[in-house]
């Protein structure tokens, strides 16, 4: 009989994890079902620009759109894009996009919006990942995006590091709980 | 008699209640009740007074989540943060005015949550002017939870 080593036990162990992890995907932010507490943040777009306000607080039990995201960048500004698409078809729907990284992304934000014409608002966590919000929607440092569907003040859907390619899941998710198809 | 038209008539309207009815469910219509919002308002500015001057006749009531009160709020105020059904026993002192405030900008959940406390026979309620926001714009002292532990801390409980 072949002997294995504690080393290649080891080794197998280890790979066969990374295999596992890889193969995961993220968990980030609150589970379908649980309520969607209050956080501020720093209004940069919106209504309150420049001023500390709570969406959540605000949309009450409409039905939302809660999209953090780790940082700017081309990907985050797709998503953006496609998100603010989202709104312009539906009154209904209120929505809110957060970048985690915090304030020092304020002036990206500022030109992102002008420039490309986004009228959902776009806000920073005061305190970037520090910030208690990130406690509060158990939210992965790792997760490149979290979006919370919500309704009633309840996480209806959870959909986490959403691409451009599958956006399609967020529109479903929206069409579901306000009982209309969207593109 | 009936025809089979008033029959379908009939059967049509029962159907149209029964739709408007699930859609209000689902939009959030019925679920979040709107209640009474006009309640009477108390400034920042007059709190602090009443803190200053350490009246005996009110309870700050803090509205954030526990792990935001935690980071700071109001000296001397409880927590009872924000939920969508308050589990009795609720153990709110009856005979003082509570000062609700959380952080929003019309006070949205301390209304609510007055609204929900309503339902215990709460009714001595007054609401915090611009809330937490104004409070830290102006500001005034803030209370944090200390490094031995929590301070102030009773989650739907009042003890002084």
């Amino acid at each position: 009989m072949h002997r294995i080593s504690r080393g290649s036990v080891a080794v197998i162990i280890g790979i066969t994890g990374i295999l596992c992890a890889a193969g995961q995907p993220a968990v980030s932010g609150r589970a379908v079902g649980e309520i969607t507490p209050s956080f501020a943040v720093l209004d940069v777009t919106g209504p309150y620009k420049g001023k500390p306000i709570c969406y959540v607080c605000e949309y009450k039990g409409a039905p939302s759109i809660l999209a953090f995201f780790q940082d700017i960048g081309d990907e985050t500004a797709g998503l953006v894009i496609k998100l603010n698409e989202l709104a312009q078809q539906e009154t209904r729907l209120k929505m809110v996009a957060a970048i985690i990284a915090g304030p020092e992304r304020r002036s990206w934000l500022e030109e992102f919006a002008q420039e490309k014409g986004i009228k959902i608002p776009l806000v920073v966590f005061r305190r970037g990942k520090d910030d208690v919000a990130m406690k509060l929607y158990k939210l992965n440092a790792e997760a490149k995006n979290t979006l919370l569907v919500a309704v009633n003040r309840k996480v209806s859907a959870n959909l986490t590091n959403v691409r451009a390619e599958n956006f399609g899941e967020v529109v479903e998710a929206v069409s579901k709980v306000l009982g209309t198809k969207l593109r | 008699m009936f025809g089979w038209e008033s029959i379908a008539a009939c059967f049509m309207v029962v159907r149209i209640i029964a739709l408007t009815s699930i859609s209000g469910t689902v939009l959030g219509q019925e679920a979040l009740p709107e209640g009474q919002s006009d309640y009477p308002r108390i400034t920042c500015e007059e709190l602090k007074k009443l803190i200053d001057s350490k009246a005996t006749d009110i309870v700050i009531v803090d509205n954030q989540p526990a792990e935001s009160f935690d980071e700071g709020h109001i000296p001397g105020a409880i927590s009872f943060p924000w939920v969508d059904q308050i589990k009795p026993p609720v153990k709110l002192p009856r005979n003082r005015m509570l000062i609700m405030y959380c952080p929003c900008m019309e006070e949205e959940d301390s209304i609510d949550m007055a609204n929900k406390l309503k339902q215990f026979g709460y009714s001595n309620f007054k609401m915090l002017k611009g809330g937490w926001f104004r409070w830290e714009e102006l500001k005034y002292p803030v209370e944090k939870k200390s490094p031995d532990g929590p301070i102030n801390r009773t989650s739907q409980q009042w003890r002084r």
